[in-house]
């Protein structure tokens, strides 16, 4: 016997079936999705997604191909978030820390909140493997974030990170600053 | 998290997993794989084909599914798109941006092209980027592209184009190296060598392998590399007809906003499909490995323009999608799993057959044990059998699932299965489309100025494909078309464009008699899982 459960996508409520995940919720409920879906396999990062279940105080954050619907969950997607790409040319880098300076500065402002670690979709050591960048330990941090899938929930404001809005919260898509050093 | 009658099998397959680590399972013999495959693989199910009726492959069976589309009505008419009006003015237009077209388009930038490449979701958005297990290349001592080619000649049953196979594995080992200069990181010993395994079907260890994200690490990388060199991407652009010129070469296509509906032209001296597969029309009700945008459009756009197909009867279904738990049933569970030791069990907890047989008799061989045979695992959504993954640990030592593939390790956990000691449920899902639009050897169709490359392609793997070689596919054909394609448009003057093309299918489309609604090319599927509520409308 399917049992139901209350999710509210955007605000609004549904009442859908509670094995679903929150991307067959959105389905279930009539959406047909464009952005913010992509393999339904958690491997391309598209569906980053923002929840609260109601009485919780925690925000949280997860991929929507990948998380099953809970009662009371008030869900927005985050399909696309203005992150940071700076161009290079791999053969005339250098694999040195003035890399990460030039190209992503803002990594060097960071607190050490933690929120980043906290929010990764994949239970990734984000601090710690941009904490590996900024010292230019490039193997690493290559090694570490190597299960990335380019979410972006890391560097978005909703992980948390308490200097939301100052260059610390425009941490580069872990991954996409990743290049540089491999060889 | 295992309950009731699954536990309880379970239990079987732990039990008697000391003796089936032991066990060498004897492979089938020629005869018994065909009478297998044509006893169970879904592609020997002639009520699921049809003959179709119209177009330059007229008479070749294919999928209901994809006739409906390839017959079926185009999303625009020829008086929709103002063919004076240039929104996009380019040498190589680049339709798709999966690991094919990336590849092209970085090929067709270092020839000197100006190239672009039209997504109808984001670049990276493929099943490239959810490949996992590997890509085969001969390179090393023991082995030679000869051999390579025989692997898979054989696996294909002796159907594949041989000069389309002989390009594939001599241009391999140059492939690998390729990704490796561009920063792909695949796996290393100590001293630098790349490890290589097995795959099904394969006679020397050639798999690379880039933990079990291989396709997600080269894809990652390709579009680094796209984006760097700063090759325009336009996404959530969709092309839905090719425009050709007055004398019948392509010459360019007219594209669709995927949000706001509106329509461009794009002019181009030579154009690329990478559009790659078709798992999200799921063939006979199976579910699929597929990204969400695999909906075979490339066939629908080259077969109305006049390219013609190639084997497009012939579907790969993965042996082990996984059958449980239903939030992910289809989903890919990685033939590097079986590579890395994991066997194939019953409910009953008996080996039945070699965990490294080809595709194509893996997955029959599955369906007859949950079908005739009765040795199935009822799962709630359907049945499955046992893929033993606590196997991988005895035989590789603790630690061999976290490092080798932790994507399998992550897409169980998150529903409360330890892959390291709890064995997992798996049955076929639809995984790739072996045919496809039947290319030369310089990646052009059968329509001048028209080439294709990776999974929209058909002939390359014959009527199966092995592990490995769809990533070596796109990335070999994918430079190769951006090479012959900005090569061809060197010498090329677009003529007047027209898409009268439209109007002479629309009307043998009439004279044959075939009615029905169905627009084409599909572009997503719809979902509504059940809910009587709302309206399937298609996209």
């Amino acid at each position: 016997m399917e049992s139901f459960v209350d999710v509210f996508l955007f605000g609004k409520c549904y009442s859908v079936p509670d094995n679903l995940t929150i991307m067959g919720a959105m389905e279930y409920a009539g959406y047909q999705l464009v952005r913010g879906c992509g393999c339904r396999n958690g491997f391309c990062g598209a569906c980053a997604t923002i929840y609260r279940i109601r009485g919780d105080r925690e925000l949280k954050v997860c991929l929507a191909c990948q998380t099953k619907v809970e009662n009371n969950m008030y869900v927005a997607t985050l399909p696309f978030f203005p992150l940071i790409k700076e161009g290079f040319e791999l053969e005339k880098v250098s694999p040195d820390v003035s890399v990460m300076m030039q190209l992503y500065p803002e990594i060097y402002a960071c607190v050490g909140c933690n929120a980043c670690t906290k929010s990764c979709t994949q239970g990734l050591n984000v601090m710690q493997y941009i904490a590996y960048a900024q010292r230019g330990d490039f193997a690493k941090c290559a090694e570490e974030s190597f299960d990335c899938v380019m979410c972006g929930v890391c560097s978005s404001r909703t992980s948390g990170c308490r200097r939301s809005g100052t260059e610390s919260s425009r941490i580069c898509s872990p991954r996409s600053c990743r290049s540089p050093w491999r060889n | 998290m295992y309950t009731g009658e699954i536990l309880e099998s379970m239990k079987k397959v732990e039990a008697a997993r000391d003796a089936n680590l032991a066990l060498e399972p004897r492979r089938m013999t020629a005869e018994e794989k065909d009478a297998l495959l044509s006893a169970y693989h879904p592609d020997y199910k002639e009520s699921e084909f049809e003959t179709l009726k119209i177009g330059v492959s007229r008479g070749d069976k294919v999928p209901h599914e994809l006739a409906a589309l390839l017959q079926g009505k185009p999303r625009i008419g020829a008086g929709d798109a103002d063919l004076t009006k240039i929104d996009y003015d380019t040498d190589v237009l680049i339709i798709g941006g999966g690991g094919a077209g990336s590849s092209a388009a970085i090929e067709a930038d270092n020839n000197g092209a100006r190239c672009m490449i039209v997504t109808k979701l984001r670049i990276g958005d493929a099943n490239t980027m959810m490949a996992e297990g590997g890509i085969q290349a001969a390179d090393k001592p023991n082995d030679s592209p000869a051999v390579h080619y025989l692997d898979a000649f054989g696996g294909g049953h002796f159907a594949a184009k041989p000069e389309l196979l002989y390009k594939l594995v001599n241009e391999a080992p140059d492939a690998i190296q390729w990704l490796n200069r561009l920063g792909v990181e695949f796996d290393k010993a100590p001293d630098g060598t790349m490890i290589t395994t097995h795959g099904g079907g394969t006679s020397r260890k050639r798999m690379h392998a880039a933990r079990d994200y291989t396709g997600a690490e080269i894809m990652r990388t390709l579009r680094d590399e796209v984006l760097n060199r700063g090759i325009p991407v336009i996404d959530y652009t969709a092309a839905v007809e090719l425009i050709l010129d007055e004398n019948g070469r392509c010459a360019g296509a007219v594209l669709m906003n995927m949000e706001t509906r509106e329509l461009r032209v794009a002019r181009a001296k030579t154009v690329i499909l990478a559009t790659g597969g078709a798992g999200r029309l799921h063939y006979q009700g199976f579910p699929t490995s597929n990204h969400y945008g695999a909906t075979a459009d490339g066939l629908i756009l080259g077969y109305r323009a006049g390219a013609k197909l190639l084997y497009a009867d012939t579907l790969q279904y993965h042996p082990t999608g996984a059958a449980y738990p239903d939030q992910i049933y289809g989903a890919l569970v990685t033939e590097k799993v079986r590579s890395l030791g994991a066997k194939l069990v019953n409910a009953k907890g008996e080996v039945f057959m070699h965990p490294l047989e080809t595709r194509d008799v893996s997955a029959a061989s599955i369906i007859r044990e949950c079908g005739d045979r009765g040795n199935g695992v009822k799962t709630p959504d359907g049945v499955g059998v046992w893929l033993d993954t606590p196997m991988i640990e005895r035989i590789g030592g603790e630690g061999t699932i976290l490092s080798r593939i932790p994507a399998m390790h992550r897409m169980f956990a998150k529903y409360g299965i330890d892959i390291r000691v709890e064995p997992i449920l798996v049955y076929p899902t639809l995984h790739y489309q072996n045919g496809g639009l039947d290319i030369t050897p310089d990646g052009m169709t059968a329509v001048e100025n028209l080439y294709a490359a990776g999974e929209v392609v058909g002939g390359i793997h014959g009527r199966n494909r092995l592990m490995g070689n769809s990533l070596l596919d796109v990335i070999v054909f994918g430079r190769n078309a951006g090479r012959c394609a900005s090569e061809k448009a060197k010498s090329v003057e677009p003529g007047a464009l027209t898409l009268s093309h439209i109007d002479a299918f629309l009307k043998e489309r009439g004279d044959a008699g075939i009615e029905g609604d169905t627009v084409s090319p599909k572009l997503l599927p719809v979902y509504t899982h059940g809910n009587p509520d709302v309206p399937k409308k298609p996209f």
